[in-house]
């Protein structure tokens, strides 16, 4: 068996690493540390802060309060952050640390200490990174709405493939009318804590109890979105501005479609290609299910297997539904690499965790930018491939 | 060498059985050591008179050159100790203590060790002297109370589950008669079910309470009672070592039926 999703404690990192002067301190044991880094490292080598207090022999038999003790000390000294986020770990939760009584003497200090669990054994992915985005709603301000529409994005991740070139992207977008909030969680503890002056929250499939809870506490609406890939997807987000704040986006709207057919001009045969070409697409929810209709919709591809990776038990059983499929080509995660080198079809990578490639360019996947970015990448990699599958030559 | 561990529901009386049985063999001239596998660490106190340091404490503070004391009647007494409460691994640390007494060759001139096991199996650290070169037998020590049979009866569960795959064997029943119900047959019962015998009997007594408060065992305190000799004898059967099985525990209703039947 081979599970679709990371566990809890991955799950917390995404969702708190991101919080640009914050620090992470996972109170575990080392290989969380290492598994951790190791999807980061691809995405953001520069901005490593974090620290792991190691649990080993010593303090499974003794407890590990006195380790958790000594490693925020030595990361308030070191860092001196605004914030350090304590995540535990199985063995941490197991052995049955009393991490906020840790904590608890810090609390006169400058510095913000928050305690997360996230035991493994308690839940997934999921329900580390709702839980621990969900624990940002005591660090935030009652603020008063703003004039100009401030909308905030929840549901993004730290390592999220290309999340902030999208990011940026989308600031292009809304231009003058309206004003890109706080990301979450690509921002800094400021912006989470002035998040409630927002007029609206995006959740992009994750961070739905925060915006529950934003909603609760501050009254700010939210809205479920797909992740907005292709024109489809800033369509959407058009007509909600449309909708909720009175905004016409229709002329930028045209222009970027415009910019789209411009720059797909060259490789118009290329693209003839993908109709009716079957793929399979893997992905967590938002982003899975915004790139079904990217490639549906917008490039006529049949997506003959689809999965949501928060539905699936076994990711063995989702793989055999593949290999008995037509599949030309697979969307995925670099852990989709073993399945699409056994199929000799290629891989585009498009969602956590990507761990194999680098990128330096800062080159989106959604706007106009974004758009050929996508499908220059899965043209390439479609032609690339040494078995006809694709029929593209 | 004898390698003997005795397990039983919490607060049954494991404990004072340990001590008085190492004390009535150690009068016999045979050199004795008794390893408290209990966090609470007060398996040896009637033996030292005080609370000696744990393997865990020496560990933890480094300070590592004594980990073994004698007792009364040169008995060899080490506690194994735990963490403090509510952190650590209480199993974990019985492991490392068990590890440390084997590395140190603690054991190497003795003729007779006893484990002091905690309550339950809770978890892999309890059963640790039930796996492979740590005890060979065991003894439950139970009153006729349902819940005592019933904790009893789960003890041999584990027991059989290790005694299939090793040599570690149940060698006997200890009845205790510290209960409202005294009621020798039912505790026999119990023990022929599950494929064993009861090897020795121990009477309510005030004399055990006294010893206690004197931190000294019954055979120290009062040499010529009969529980001391209740001791003696429940030592001399140990020794002898006859009947070692694999138990074969009851249902959780045939535990029921067996002591519904009493009354
Ligand atoms: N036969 C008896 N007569 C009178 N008192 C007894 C008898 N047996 C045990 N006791 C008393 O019962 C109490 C519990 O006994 P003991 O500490 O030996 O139990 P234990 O099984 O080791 O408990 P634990 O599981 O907590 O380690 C003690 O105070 C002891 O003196
Ligand atoms: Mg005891």
């Amino acid at each position: 068996m081979k599970t679709a999703q990371e566990c809890k404690l991955f799950g917390a990192y995404q969702a708190l690493a991101g919080i640009e002067d914050a620090v992470v301190l996972l109170h575990s044991v080392v290989g969380c540390n290492f598994g951790t880094l190791s999807f980061h490292v691809p995405n953001r080598m520069q901005d490593i802060r974090q620290a792991c207090t190691v649990i080993s022999d010593n303090e499974i038999i003794n407890g590990g309060e006195k380790s958790l003790k000594l490693a925020l000390d030595s990361m308030l000294e070191l860092y001196k952050p605004t914030a350090i986020f304590v995540i535990s770990g199985c063995v941490s939760e197991m052995i049955g640390d009393d991490i906020q009584a840790v904590i608890e003497p810090y609390s006169q200090d400058q510095c913000i200490i928050r305690y997360v669990e996230s035991a493994g054994f308690r839940g997934d992915f999921c329900d580390g990174y709702e839980h621990a985005l969900l624990s940002l709603a005591d660090l935030m301000e009652p603020y008063k709405v703003s004039a100009k529409p401030v909308i905030n994005i929840l549901g993004v991740s730290t390592d999220d493939y290309r999340a902030a070139a999208d990011k940026k992207e989308l600031q292009k977008l809304l231009g003058d009318q309206a004003e890109l909030g706080t990301v979450f969680s690509q921002c800094t503890l400021d912006e989470v804590r002035k998040a409630p002056c927002a007029g609206l929250n995006l959740v992009l499939g994750h961070g739905i109890d925060l915006a529950r809870e934003m909603k609760y506490r501050f009254g700010i609406p939210y809205e479920l979105i797909d992740y907005p890939f292709g024109i489809e997807g800033l369509k959407e987000i058009c007509e909600i501005f449309d909708r909720r704040f009175n905004i016409n986006f229709s002329e930028d709207l045209a222009r970027i479609k415009n910019e789209i057919s411009l720059g797909l001009e060259p490789i118009y045969t290329y693209l003839q290609a993908c109709y009716g070409m079957p793929a399979a697409v893997i992905g967590r929810d938002a982003r899975a299910k915004g790139l079904r209709r990217f490639l549906e919709k917008e490039l006529g591809m049949e997506v003959v297997r689809f999965a949501r990776r928060e539905e699936v038990g076994d990711l063995e059983e989702f793989y055999m539904t593949v290999r008995n499929s037509e599949v030309a080509v697979l969307f995925g995660s670099s852990f989709e690499q073993d399945l699409a080198d056994e199929l000799k079809i290629p891989l585009v990578r498009f969602d956590y965790p990507i761990f194999d490639e680098v990128c330096i360019t800062g080159r989106s996947f959604i706007g106009t930018s974004g758009v050929l970015c996508l499908i220059e990448d899965i043209l390439n990699a479609v032609m690339r491939n040494r078995v006809l599958k694709g029929a593209l030559y | 060498m004898k390698k003997i561990c005795i397990y039983g529901k919490g607060g049954i009386g494991k404990s004072t059985t340990v001590s008085n049985v190492a004390a009535a063999m150690a009068e016999k001239g045979l050199s004795v050591a008794v390893v408290g596998c209990d966090p609470k660490a007060d398996s040896t106190r009637s033996l030292t008179g005080k609370k000696i340091p744990t393997v865990l404490d020496s560990l933890r503070s480094g300070q590592t050159e004594c980990l073994a004391f004698q007792g009364y009647l040169d008995i060899l007494c080490i506690e194994a100790g735990g963490p403090e409460p509510g952190t650590g691994c209480a199993g974990r640390g019985i492991i490392a203590a068990i590890r440390e007494i084997r590395e140190r060759e603690l054991l190497n001139k003795i003729d007779a060790v006893i484990y002091d096991v905690l309550g339950d199996v809770v978890c892999g650290g309890f059963s640790m002297p039930l796996r492979e070169g740590v005890a060979d037998e065991i003894y439950l020590v139970t009153t006729a109370d349902f819940m005592s049979l019933y904790a009893a009866n789960n003890i041999c569960r584990g027991i059989r589950k290790y005694a299939q795959r090793g040599s570690i064997r149940l060698a006997g029943v200890i009845y205790n008669a510290r209960s409202s119900m005294d009621n020798p047959g039912l505790v026999e019962d119990f023990a022929h079910k599950i494929g064993t015998q009861v090897i020795g009997k121990l009477p309510m007594s005030e004399l055990i309470a006294k010893s206690e408060l004197a931190r000294q065992t019954v055979l120290e305190r009062y040499p010529k009672s009969e529980v001391s000799n209740c001791f003696r004898r429940l030592s001399d059967m140990i020794m002898k070592g006859k009947g070692r099985c694999i138990p074969t525990p009851l249902t959780d209703e045939e535990v029921e039926k067996l002591c519904r039947h009493q009354f």
